[in-house]
């Protein structure tokens, strides 16, 4: 997925909160409300970089288990698992458990406590109840302090308090192995994930542009197809679950332009055993910037040409209680490849009311590749509405 | 509309009458609103600051004797995934001479908790900010961003003000808190991987439970509610005491209503026997005179509630003053209107007005018209009845069965108080009928006719002013009590400083949280020159699971300093040795009282072993704390305890040196930072008077009160009487009387009345000093005084009821002088 708009709501209030202990109580009002000019997030990631932080340049490799791992170096790093699960009985959810640090810097006057620290680490929890279309949405914070929250390639982890990704002892065979496990008021989720695949790199070898200049830009990757089974409870019903899981990391250091408003995201697994990822970045004036990549049901990775990336929003939603208006049927073509596809949200109201708002979901799509019509599911990010 | 009419001629003709009757239904239900408004403000606003501190917190995790390692909080928050918990480091700090309370948060997991707006607006991040409540920032007159320098043992910082903390209508930041960062708090306070403690919001005893299997030894989890219960176990007794005093003047305001409504009625008797001859019916005048007294209730309301919501701005003030003496600075101080007060304040004013007028009103329905020319029939009946006797009688028998009943109730205690006063109230007439017949006894024997003429006239009134002289009664009596209580305390107070205080110079940190004395510091001590021993201590709050905050006292001392412990209860054989190396522990009074322990007990308390039994060897007296101490050796504490340095020394100091010197050599040689407090015993001695005394101002204030409406009840029932007499006046002046003799005489009774309502205020008020100190004190505090009964006290309040009464006189006397005669011998 990209950065943008995101990254950026999180840096700010992160910095609002911790560095330097400008703290901030968050609340509905103080966050900042997408769609409005984002002074602040434009001024903040044009700013003179606070810190020596790394550049992100093309040519650097990906490297394993070490890239698993944190980047401290670089100012913003997420790992972001989304799923498609389902009970024997068929019964689908969706969640979302992702993992953010933002660098912030910090007081050298406090260099005595344990409690300094230069990041910031966020998480949200959520799951989408698509029987009974709601979505259920949680926060966490933490300083990077103390192992309250943070990340290792080897044994592989990523915690936020007491949500996280802990590797599986070594005796397990494949390339990756893990339990996810986050618990909140009323859900809690435990999975064991593996995948026999090695990491998709994205972009350039894991160089992952974010506008046609090549200003800005992220190290990138995912795991797209990992093994999910375990035990799903909410409102203290437990299901038996199994299903597939996305992972994607990206860390940077500058990502967004001034110009660019925000970003949407699909990553789709279809019933042949194929999967899609496709994102485009919004700039004024339509200045879209779209990534794709497709990986056969054999692994074969194809990349697209931005140009030959056709993303048209079908269906809008404005619910109620929604903070804004979101894209939530959309047309895909990409005529290189031969895939036509239609995508819907599993239920419209899949926004995540936190402290910063967006439309994180579940999605079915329908259509054709090379001409044999297929189905699929996925997840959709939505952004900057 | 005739009876309307003939109402509406009285009133218009005594102004100063109907005037004094709505003035004593304002007062009595102003005294009532007054202290309801501040009691029920000052209890808002204790419950503010503590919602402000505690948030949402349900239990606290906390080391025995404070503090616990910071990996405990990683503990809770990732291992056991409590998602609501968040640590706080705590130090007393001070600033420009004032001891503030220096809090140490992580913002981003705090928020869960206490939702403080910790909103630092745009300013460019910088170490050590802070953030106080807006009171705060205006009493040291800081503005955001400016600068504030803090102390914390010999070390000083630059903070800066980043915002403020206004209060909202579920919390409000206590005035001596500064909050800030933890990071800073540690680097600061010089406390790098420690927490005070960790506050947590857990759902169930399962979570709890749960949690508590994960803690290391040593470290508790406390229940919030156990916490609060005995933290506040002295709020609640102060808050008794409050509405008890409150309850003294709704009844001396119930009093002061009856009195001068049934007083008004009464008083126009005749006018009600002309209006009955003129046809109208009992129950008619009796209709009308309801609806007079229903409209005298709602102005005496008006003006009342409006009276009282202006005086409880003082004494609230006076009442949060005694609160953050004792606990925290509240920051708010908006008034709370509750609608209770007023509906409290409504029915006493409208119910009292009602009543006192529908007893005299039945009268004048029952009576014959001509009877109602004759005011004797009431008069008569009034004295000669021995009911008043009899609620007297049981009123005080049930008063002492109630305590006979009841051991350790602290309302029980306060219901055969008002029982006791009730009783004693219902004496008044009978005791003035009596006093009033043994002076015209021995007037008559030495002949002076005047005399005999003032007494009989005091008989001869006492259905208008026996209420009133009972309220006064109750009133002096009560002051009296009160003072008779607090003075006792004090001397007790003073002489266990005397025994207590034994040491010559004490030195202690300016925070029991500073940082504690190092061994050379303490071996200089010993080295300072003119000291011939030192004694150490230090006290500490050990946060036990099942008792809440215990606070300990960890006494290193010679056999001499610890014959100044005064013991109440326990084998003195071979104490010290017991105390010193055998495990022995003493505990205060209160502390005894609070846990129910005898010596020969085993107190259980949580220490960094785990919980261990204390064996209480002696229980002694102390008025430090009324949430009590133990004290131990620190033999005794080092078994149980990880070892912790001294806060406070005594200096003994060698015969023929002076302790001003010693004290200027200390400041000059140990002392070059001033960072530690040296105070010589005597000034010591004064601090902890002036502490005393501050704490009793507000009861002093409740007690002026109530004096305030006693007075004016009895002036204004007074001087009504006299004012009605003109006619009898003039037939006296008539028959060859001077003003000056009448108005003597005028003087004569009303100075009567009152003496009776002194003498019998004297042992109504002893009899309350007692109940108050045996009884009420020991069971608020745990405390045992001496019962000093100061003369000077005594007297005082007999003037007192003397004065108000005399005073009472003084305007109609002066009236006399110039007197129309004829005019008012005409008559109406």
């Amino acid at each position: 997925m990209t950065p943008g708009r995101r990254f950026a709501l999180v840096v700010v209030a992160l910095v609002l909160a911790i560095a330097g202990a400008r703290s901030t109580w968050f609340s509905s009002d103080d966050a900042v409300e997408p769609g409005t000019g984002d002074s602040d997030v434009v001024d903040f990631l044009t700013a003179e970089r606070q810190g020596d932080w790394a550049a992100v340049e093309r040519g650097r490799s990906l490297r394993f288990p070490r890239d698993h791992g944190t980047h401290p170096d670089f100012r913003q790093e997420w790992w972001y698992y989304t799923g498609n699960l389902r009970t024997r009985e068929g019964r689908r959810f969706g969640f979302q458990l992702t993992f953010f640090r933002f660098g912030h810097g910090a007081f050298d006057e406090y260099a005595e406590s344990a409690w300094r620290s230069e990041h910031g680490w966020m998480a949200h929890f959520a799951v989408s109840d698509v029987e009974n279309r709601r979505l259920l949405a949680w926060q966490d914070y933490a300083r990077g302090a103390l192992d309250l929250a943070g990340a290792r390639a080897e044994p592989f982890a990523v915690w936020v308090n007491g949500w996280s990704v802990r590797a599986d002892p070594p005796a397990v065979d494949a390339q990756f192995a893990a339990t996810l496990s986050a618990s909140s008021e009323s859900a809690s989720v435990t999975l064991s994930l593996q995948s026999d695949a090695p990491p998709l790199p994205q972009g350039e070898a894991g160089y992952s542009a974010k506008d046609p200049r090549g200003d800005t830009a992220s190290y990138y990757y995912s795991l797209p197809n990992l093994d999910a089974a375990g035990m799903l409870v909410l409102d203290g019903r437990a299901f038996e679950v199994t299903g597939r899981v996305w992972m994607d990391r990206e860390w940077s250091t500058e990502v967004l332009s001034k110009d660019q408003l925000g970003w949407d995201w699909f990553a789709l697994r279809l019933a042949n055993g194929d999967t899609l990822m496709i994102f485009q970045v919004r700039g004024e004036n339509d200045g879209h910037f779209r990534y794709a990549v497709h990986v056969d049901r054999s692994g074969r990775a194809r990349y697209f040409d931005p140009k030959d990336v056709l993303l048209e929003p079908v269906a809008w939603w404005q619910g109620e209680t929604a903070s804004s208006r979101y894209p939530v049927g959309w047309r895909i073509a990409i005529a290189a490849a031969n895939i036509e596809l239609s995508l819907s949200a599993a239920f419209e109201d899949q926004e995540l009311n936190l402290d910063f708002t967006y439309w994180e979901g579940v999605v079915d799509v329908e259509g054709s590749v090379d001409n044999v019509s297929v189905r699929g599911e996925g997840y959709m990010e939505l952004t900057g509405y | 509309m005739l009876p309307l009419l003939a109402i509406l001629r009285e009133w218009r003709e005594h102004p100063v009458q109907g005037l004094l009757t709505l003035v004593g239904v304002a007062i009595g239900v102003a005294v009532v609103v007054a202290v309801d408004v501040s009691s029920v403000s000052a209890e808002r606003e204790f419950q503010r600051a503590n919602r402000a501190l505690q948030g949402v917190a349900t239990h606290r995790v906390s080391g025995a004797t404070g503090g616990i390692d910071e990996q405990i909080f990683t503990l809770v928050k990732v291992r056991a995934g409590i998602r609501d918990a968040a640590p706080v480091v705590r130090g007393s700090v001070t600033a420009g001479g004032e001891t503030l309370e220096l809090m140490g948060v992580d913002p981003v997991s705090d928020y869960r908790l206490r939702g403080m707006r910790l909103d630092p607006g745009d300013a460019e991040p910088r170490p050590f900010p802070v953030f106080a409540a807006a009171a705060l920032a205006d009493r040291l007159g800081l503005a955001v961003g400016d600068t504030l320098t803090l102390a914390y043992g010999r070390r000083t910082r630059d903070f800066h003000l980043a915002g403020t903390l206004n209060a909202d209508a579920g919390a409000a930041l206590p005035a001596n808190v500064l909050v800030t960062d933890i990071a800073a708090a540690q680097v600061f306070l010089g406390s790098a991987g420690r927490l005070s403690f960790v506050d947590v919001r857990l759902d169930d005893e399962d979570e709890a439970e749960a949690l508590r299997s994960l803690l290391p030894p040593g470290v508790n989890l406390v229940d919030t509610q156990t916490r609060n219960r005995a933290q506040f176990a002295m709020t609640r007794a102060f808050r008794t005491n409050l509405t008890a005093l409150g309850l003294l003047a709704l009844v001396i305001g119930l009093f002061l209503i009856y009195n001068t409504v049934s007083f008004q009625v009464v008083r126009r008797r005749p006018l009600f026997g002309l209006l009955r001859a003129l046809g109208m019916t009992g129950n008619g005048l009796f209709a009308w005179l309801l609806a007079e007294a229903a409209v005298i209730a709602a102005v005496g309301v008006t003006l009342g509630v409006a009276l009282g919501v202006f005086l409880s701005g003082f004494l609230y003030a006076m009442v949060s003053g005694t609160i953050d003496a004792l606990y925290f600075d509240l920051a708010g101080s908006a008034l709370t209107l509750a609608p209770i007060t007023l509906a409290k304040a409504a029915l006493l004013g409208a119910g009292a007005t009602v009543f006192a007028a529908a007893i005299p009103a039945l009268e004048a329905r029952r009576a014959p018209p001509r009877g109602l020319f004759t005011r004797s029939s009431q008069e008569t009946a009034a004295l000669h009845s021995r009911r008043w006797l009899g609620a007297a009688g049981a009123a005080i028998a049930a008063a002492l069965l109630v305590l006979w009943l009841n051991e350790d109730s602290l309302v029980a205690a306060f219901a055969a108080l008002f029982l006791l006063i009730l009783g004693a109230a219902a004496l008044a007439p009978a005791l003035v009928w009596t006093l009033s017949r043994g002076m015209e006894a021995a007037a008559a024997r030495m002949e002076r006719p005047g005399v005999v003429m003032a007494v009989r006239n005091v008989r001869a009134h006492l259905s208008r002013t026996g209420v009133a002289t009972a309220a006064l009664s109750v009133a002096v009596a009560a002051t009296l009590g009160v003072a008779l209580m607090i003075g006792s305390f004090r001397t007790s107070v003073e002489d266990w400083l005397r025994g207590y205080l034994r040491a010559d110079i004490y030195i202690s940190t300016p925070a029991t949280d500073a940082p504690a004395f190092t061994d050379a510091f303490i071996a200089s001590l010993r080295h300072l020159e003119g000291v011939d021993s030192i004694a150490l201590g230090r006290r500490l709050t050990v946060d036990d699971p099942r008792h809440g905050p215990v606070e300990i006292f960890v006494l290193d001392t010679t056999p001499e300093g610890f014959a100044g412990f005064q013991v109440k209860a326990g084998d003195r054989e071979k104490l010290f040795e017991r105390f010193r190396s055998g495990g022995a522990v003493l505990v205060t009074e209160p502390f005894a009282n609070r846990f129910d322990l005898a010596p020969g007990d085993t107190f259980e308390l949580a220490t960094d072993r785990g919980p261990r039994g204390f064996d209480v060897a002696a229980v002694y007296t102390d008025y430090s704390t009324e949430r009590g101490v133990m004290t131990l050796s620190p033999h005794t504490f080092e078994r149980h305890f990880d070892p912790r340095g001294y806060r406070a020394a005594s200096l003994y100091l060698a015969e023929g040196f002076d302790v001003e010197r010693v004290m200027a050599a200390f400041n000059r040689s140990l002392n070059r930072d001033d960072t530690l407090y040296a105070r010589s015993n005597r000034t010591l001695r004064e601090a902890s008077l002036a502490i005393f005394d501050r704490t009793f101002r507000v009861t002093g204030i409740l007690r002026l009160l109530a004096v305030v409406v006693a007075v004016t009840g009895i002036v204004s029932a007074l001087m009504a009487l006299q004012l009605e007499r003109a006619r009898e006046f003039a037939t006296l002046r008539a028959l060859g009387f001077t003003p000056a003799q009448i108005g003597g005489q005028v003087l004569g009774e009303t100075t009567l009345t009152g003496l009776a309502a002194g003498l019998l205020a004297l042992p109504i008020g002893l009899a309350l000093c007692v109940l108050l100190i045996r009884v009420i004190n020991l069971r608020s505090f745990g405390w045992t005084m001496q019962t000093v009964i100061d003369p000077f006290v005594v007297g005082q309040s007999l003037a007192l009821a003397v004065g108000a009464a005399l005073a009472a006189g003084l305007y109609p006397a002066w009236r006399l002088r110039r007197f129309a005669v004829a005019d008012n011998l005409r008559g109406d």
